[in-house]
């Protein structure tokens, strides 16, 4: 039986004004019907490349030089547009990573599922709206007739999604290429579509090609995964196989350096030092030789071919193979703990309090003079604290208020009601000039990398400018703990004349600590340190942060939507949900023992990289999508989609209750018994 | 120095059992090494010059200027005395373009116009820009009711039939290029003032802006260090345009006899008398100086637009 | 600056979009009629269409208008409104806005000259929109010599001091019309002019936003479809470009009233006795220069000219803002 997909040797090359850029080189990839296979890689490992190669979809100045794609038996490569235009969306289709900006805004809902069917089977209107509507409910959409006439910014991110597979299968397509497609959705969302995905395949049986960097993905939903770096497949094997004795050291450190749920955070993570590289200008030898710890003169001489032939189902590129997972991390000394100072009547002061703060965000309407009609209810009386030298985790999905919540700490929006004392004293309520040296103490590593430096401003201007504002030291001096911070971060010196736009992400991140650390806080604000780096660029600037933790002793606030990363860097967790502190406690109260029902959705909803695991996962019955934090629902937030909800969750707000020292949630039915009746205190 | 979090791995084999062998590979620091990337500028002016017609507007301003400039040390005309005797001379020996009412050469007359009129153009961009830019970056950074206030005038002032106000001032005052500079400036600002508003309401919403203020920065080194310098890109495309329309603007004020004093003249002065000379049949007195300022104007215009398309590229194509 | 259509137009245009916020389910509205909305929630902007749509009205029901309010005519000579001296009269009961020189009636001459104003500025706005939006899609979808050559026609069009050259178009055309009698003398010749000096800017706009369209990504998923490139162009590009076509039509009317004024002002065009703003400026100025100090016949064609440009001024300015907001986050 043929495959549905068979492509061999493919290389792709994008021919840019100056230089050629070796997006895809001898790939080769097979998939039956009824199938799926992973494809997996970091950016710029070619593998979006690859799918817009077989739909002929290249940018300008792209071109595949050699090789063949064979749909059902049918060759693609060389076939002039006006045929291709046939094949596409027909034939083989394409999901993408951003629904928002795939769907055409001034477009409703149903004239964009009816139109590959108008386009490809020249069927009427009416005909393809009633196959426009057989599409939506096959993929699950909630009240279809309705929707028909909505327009995309109506819809959430998961429902939107599932409008993309709709118009993605509307033609019946053999193949099927998901680019990211659970990427850009929540944690529960993304469950939700994985599974939408795999049902699909199972009904429908299109061939399906599952791209994306995040191995949790893969783990449970493919039957064979391609590993690729810089445009070549480094590795491929049955899933299983892949996961449990991976050759490639490239895998073997990709698999290490994702922190998960049950990792010892007092152990390392596996870093994989450097970056990519550059496609222009490709080493002679094996592509990862610069970054791999067994490379010896002959990785960088000669380049490794796959091993076995295609009857082989585990081949690898390497000349010094390894052999399964790194078995022993190193383990860090744990020589800091919370620093807690007592005050005379005995009650702990903390050294960052934030009691009962509120935010809401007025939403207006008028142009002009804005009037506000509704708002959005971003913080509802959150109550925190962070000790010295303590590591304090937020952790929710989109609209829980966890960024809001990081910028009241360190002042760029102000409470509505509450405070935010630091040692003791409400920092923003000073002004002038007291304001100013009180900033000093409070500083934030922001999310976007690529956002959060000047662009105008040189690295050292950038890196000096904290001092500069505060009139702290010399020139010289300035200049001297500018240069020390940059070696401390992993940067050379000769980065300090460089420009932003000059570094990757994964540099510019460790620009943006070296910044935040520069006053010395005695708090550090992270707000989603790692989301926008490649992953083995996150362990990398993990690592680094857990060092400069025990190195600088700081009390920080790690804000991430991922609780792998949360737990590995904090010692304590809050799990946040549409404005509210759901639950509170360790690393281990909140893995091992959740009480609320949101915190264990939340990690078993998670993709683990472990094949077994994400087979065996039982469904936590998590429903519908997040409502609108500007009409929340009353009582207990979370009611609306908690598989325990009963009335009294609708008619009272859930207080916070201890669990267990230091673990507190608040939930009407919760997992744990609580230890007593008595209401939290921080 | 080693670091204690480099995780040591073992247990691992080579490809036939044995120990792997290793050899240390050179010593890159944990974030890799930096790369030089072509600048954003440099990326920009590549895209620039990838557009043929930008090249072509930028050889044609680069031409005008020495032109006027250097083109008198050259070409010596008489310019001051007046003439009888050689009036109204059509093209041909010793005056390439003919000599007008007074006698004096019309190729040397082009030469001094142009000089005027550029300098009356750069130097009312300069005014306008720098009046819009500031007058922008407060109102946006400012928000609220002081922006509405500010943008209100802006308005307002965008309202005013232009043409009223130099009539009347056509009749009270003569110009020198000062003022005529000022007349252009004065009203020419409204428009980089909303252009660099609307970029500092971007702007203020980045992170790096947030970053700025977390570190404790006052207003004013917000507007001057960071928000002004990332708007330059709009400011600069601006400021071509403003040319363009400055020295367009000079034609029509000579039009309307709101021109310098003879025989001190800028391009639009000279064809403040164009209907009369076409009738008379003196040609050479009013294409030759139109056709250099059409094609001045289009030269700034092809490369504004070239401008803006390259510095969007640049914003995009990070 | 300039007399023709200002470059606010082109560079309004330019900003980014709001950070997105993801609220669930939000009520059924398309952006356009978001816009609408926005539009309608703006207390300034009501006013200012409330006005426009008056002065519609009155200008189309001119003549009824002039009955009802009383006063004659405006080609009606009244030699006996002009006093001792052969001057004119001031606001009176009888002429409330006074008379010009050759007793006219001021009120009456500036309702008719409304009618002037409003068709030039929308019958060339209208005009100048469509086929600037032709070109400019034209030379945004197709790229490559066919862009080079119509961005380089539309800029060189506006190189040229539009007004000075409308003068000698007018000059031409004034006897017998232009363009095989397609431009009739007067009011056709005007729009037509209105026309030449107002389509560059819009083909420019258009085509940059098609410029930028065309990287979007739904454009590219409607590739991945297997959708042609004219199928692209009208069925994804053209509904984006519905909206901000329409406001900037709308700002670019107020421009082109100033520029018919303009250009009667410096005599193209439209000929007396026909009533027209600026004409009617242009007589009162020359007039007082030589020492005849009626304001009357000065200042209220001025203000008219003034309060028409300002409130559709207000009402783009309104529309440019609702154009740029951010299509989520409308409960």
């Amino acid at each position: 039986m043929s495959a549905a997909l068979e492509v061999t040797n493919l290389t792709t090359e994008i021919q840019l004004s100056r230089s050629v850029v070796h997006a895809v080189g001898n790939v080769d990839i097979k998939i039956d019907a009824h199938q799926t296979v992973g494809l997996v890689g970091e950016s710029g490992s070619g593998k979006s490349m690859f799918g817009l190669s077989v739909l002929g979809l290249l940018p300008n100045g792209g071109h595949i030089v050699d090789g063949s794609i064979k749909v059902d038996d049918r060759e693609l490569v060389g076939l002039p547009d006006s045929q291709m235009r046939n094949i596409r969306g027909n034939t083989v289709a394409m999901i993408f990573q951003d629904s928002q900006s795939s769907l055409n805004p001034t477009k409703t809902i149903g004239e964009q599922v009816a139109e590959p069917v108008r386009l490809h089977r020249g069927a009427s209107k009416k005909e393809a709206t009633d196959r426009a509507l057989e599409v939506l409910e096959l993929v699950g959409l909630p009240q279809p007739k309705e929707r028909l006439g909505n327009y995309p910014h109506q819809l959430s991110g998961g429902l939107r999604q599932r409008v993309m597979i709709a118009i993605a299968l509307s033609c019946d397509p053999r193949v099927l290429i998901a680019d990211e497609p659970t990427t850009a959705l929540d944690v529960t969302i993304q469950a939700q579509i994985l599974a939408l995905l795999d049902d699909l395949r199972d009904r429908l049986g299109m061939a399906t090609l599952l791209v994306t960097h995040d191995m949790g993905v893969v783990a449970g939903r493919t039957s064979r995964i391609n590993v690729m770096y810089a445009g070549r497949i480094v590795e491929t094997a049955p899933t299983d196989q892949l996961f449990r004795s991976m050759r490639h050291p490239y895998t073997q450190g990709l698999l290490g350096a994702i922190p998960r749920l049950e990792s010892d955070p007092g152990r390392a993570l596996v870093t994989i030092p450097g970056i990519p590289p550059d496609l222009t200008n490709l080493p002679p030898g094996c592509r990862f030789a610069a970054r791999c710890a067994f490379a010896t003169e002959k990785c960088v001489e000669q380049e490794p071919p796959l091993s076995g032939n295609d009857r082989d189902p585990h081949r690898f590129a390497c000349w010094h193979p390894v052999d399964g997972p790194v078995k022993r991390l190193q383990e860090i000394s744990a020589a800091r703990s919370a620093s807690v100072t007592k005050r005379s009547n005995g009650d702990p002061e903390h050294l960052l309090e934030i009691k009962d703060v509120f935010r809401e965000y007025p939403v207006t309407a008028g142009v002009v003079l804005q009037r506000k009609v509704a708002s959005v209810k971003a913080v509802s009386g959150v109550t925190l604290h962070v000790d010295a030298g303590e590591t304090l985790g937020l952790v929710g999905e989109s609209g829980c208020g966890k960024t809001t919540l990081g910028k009241l700490i360190v002042g760029i929006e102000k409470p509505d009601s509450g405070e935010i004392t630091l040692g003791g004293q409400e920092v923003f309520k000073l002004r002038g000039r007291t304001l100013r040296k009180a900033r000093r103490d409070l500083q934030m590593m922001f999310q976007d990398p690529y956002a959060s430096l000047d662009p105008r401003m040189r690295v050292q201007s950038s890196l000096r400018e904290p001092l500069v504002i505060q009139g702290i030291g010399s020139r010289k001096e300035q200049d001297e703990r500018v240069r020390k911070l940059l070696g401390s971060v992993g940067l050379p010196v000769n980065a300090l004349e460089r420009y932003p736009h000059e570094f990757s992400g994964g540099q510019r991140q460790r620009i943006a600590l070296a910044r935040a650390l520069v006053l010395e806080p005695k708090v550090i604000v992270a707000d989603e340190p790692v989301s926008a780096l490649d992953v083995s660029i996150r362990s990398q600037v993990l690592n680094l942060m857990k060092r400069l933790q025990i190195e600088h002793n700081m009390a920080s606030v790690v804000i991430s939507h991922d609780l792998a990363v949360v737990k590995y860097l904090s010692d304590r967790i809050g799990v946040m949900y549409l404005g509210r502190l759901v639950e509170l406690g360790s690393g281990d109260d909140i893995y091992r023992r959740a009480a609320h029902p949101y915190t264990d959705a939340l990690i078993k909803t998670i993709p683990v990289p472990d094949p077994e695991a994400e087979r065996n996962k039982e469904d936590v019955g998590i429903r519908g999508e997040l409502p609108s934090p500007i009409y929340p629902p009353s009582g207990c937030r979370f009611r609306t989609r908690c598989p325990r909800a009963q009335q009294k969750c609708a008619d009272e707000v859930p207080e916070l209750r201890l669990f267990g020292p230091g673990h507190q949630a608040a939930c009407h039915f919760p997992l744990q018994t609580p230890m007593d009746g008595r209401a939290a205190g921080s | 120095m080693t670091d204690p979090l480099r995780p040591v791995i073992e247990g691992m084999a080579g490809p036939d059992g044995g120990p792997g062998v290793q050899i240390p590979i050179q010593e890159t620091p944990d974030g890799g090494d930096v790369y030089v990337v072509s600048s954003g500028w440099r990326l920009a002016l590549r895209e620039f010059m990838d557009n043929r017609l930008a090249v072509v507007g930028l050889a044609v301003l680069v031409f005008f200027v020495v032109f006027c400039f250097l083109g008198p040390v050259v070409y010596h005309t008489n310019q001051s005395l007046f003439n009888p005797l050689t009036t109204d001379l059509p093209p041909g020996s010793g005056h390439p373009l003919g000599t007008d009412e007074h006698g004096f050469d019309e190729l040397g007359r082009i030469m001094a116009g142009g000089q005027t009129a550029l300098v009356i153009g750069f130097f009312a961009s300069f005014i306008a820009t720098v009046i819009g830019t500031l007058w922008g970056a407060i109102a946006g950074l400012a928000g609220g009711i002081v922006d509405g206030i500010l943008m209100r005038i802006v308005d307002i002032l965008l309202s005013i039939p232009y043409l009223l106000i130099v009539l009347v001032l056509a009749t009270k005052y003569s110009a020198t290029v000062f003022d005529e500079s000022m007349i252009i400036g004065l009203f020419a600002w409204l428009v980089p003032a909303r252009l660099v508003r609307g970029e500092v309401l971007t702007l203020r919403e980045r992170d790096f802006v947030n970053a700025a203020r977390v570190m404790g920065s006052s207003r004013t080194r917000l507007v001057l260090r960071h928000l002004i310098p990332n708007a330059l890109s709009v400011v600069i495309v601006n400021v071509t345009f403003q040319i363009a329309d400055a020295i367009l603007i000079l034609a029509y004020l000579g039009f309307l006899g709101f021109g310098l004093q003879y025989p001190a003249a800028s391009w639009g002065d000279m064809l403040g008398n164009a209907q009369q000379y076409v009738s008379s049949g003196y040609w050479w007195l009013v294409y030759p100086v139109g056709a250099c300022l059409v094609a001045v104007v289009l030269a700034c215009n092809l490369v504004g637009d070239a401008l803006r398309d390259a510095l969007d590229v640049r914003l995009r194509r990070r | 600056m300039s007399f023709g259509p200002s470059r606010i137009l082109l560079d309004a245009e330019a900003s980014a979009r709001a950070p997105e916020v993801d609220f669930g389910d939000i009520s059924t509205v398309s952006p356009d009629l978001l816009l609408w909305r926005r539009f309608r929630s703006s207390r300034a902007a009501k006013i200012s269409a409330a006005a426009i749509i008056v002065l519609l009205v009155i200008a189309i029901l001119a003549p009824l208008v002039v009955d009802i309010i009383g006063v004659t005519g405006p080609n009606v000579r009244n030699a006996s409104t002009l006093n001792s001296f052969g001057l004119p009269t001031g606001p009176s009961f009888a002429h409330p806005f006074g008379v010009d020189d050759m007793g006219r009636d001021v009120l009456a001459r500036v309702i008719y000259g409304a009618r002037i104003a409003l068709l030039v500025g929308i019958c060339g706005t209208l005009i100048a929109t469509v086929a600037g939006a032709a070109i400019g899609l034209v030379a945004g979808v197709y790229g490559g010599w066919i862009e080079t050559v119509l961005m380089g026609a539309v800029d060189l069009f506006l190189a040229f001091p539009m007004v000075l050259l409308g003068l000698g178009i007018g000059d031409a055309c004034r006897v017998s019309g232009c363009g095989g009698g397609v431009i009739e003398p007067g009011t056709g010749t005007v729009i037509f002019i209105v026309v030449l000096c107002s389509f560059p800017y819009v083909a420019r706009s258009v085509r940059r936003r098609v410029v930028s369209l065309r990287d979007e990504e739904f454009v590219f998923a409607a590739r991945s479809l297997g959708a042609s490139t004219s199928r692209i162009l009208y069925r994804e590009l053209l509904p984006n470009l519905m909206a901000p076509l329409i406001v900037y039509a709308v700002v670019l009317i107020p421009t082109n009233i100033l520029l018919e004024a303009a250009l009667s002002f410096l005599g193209v065009g439209i000929s007396s006795p026909t009533a027209d703003w600026g004409q009617m400026i242009s007589g009162a100025g020359n007039d007082i220069l030589s020492g005849n100090a009626a304001w009357w016949y000065l200042v209220f064609p001025g203000l008219a000219l003034l309060l028409t440009v300002l409130a559709f001024n207000l009402v783009g300015d309104v529309l440019l803002v609702a154009l740029r907001s951010p299509t989520t986050s409308d409960p």
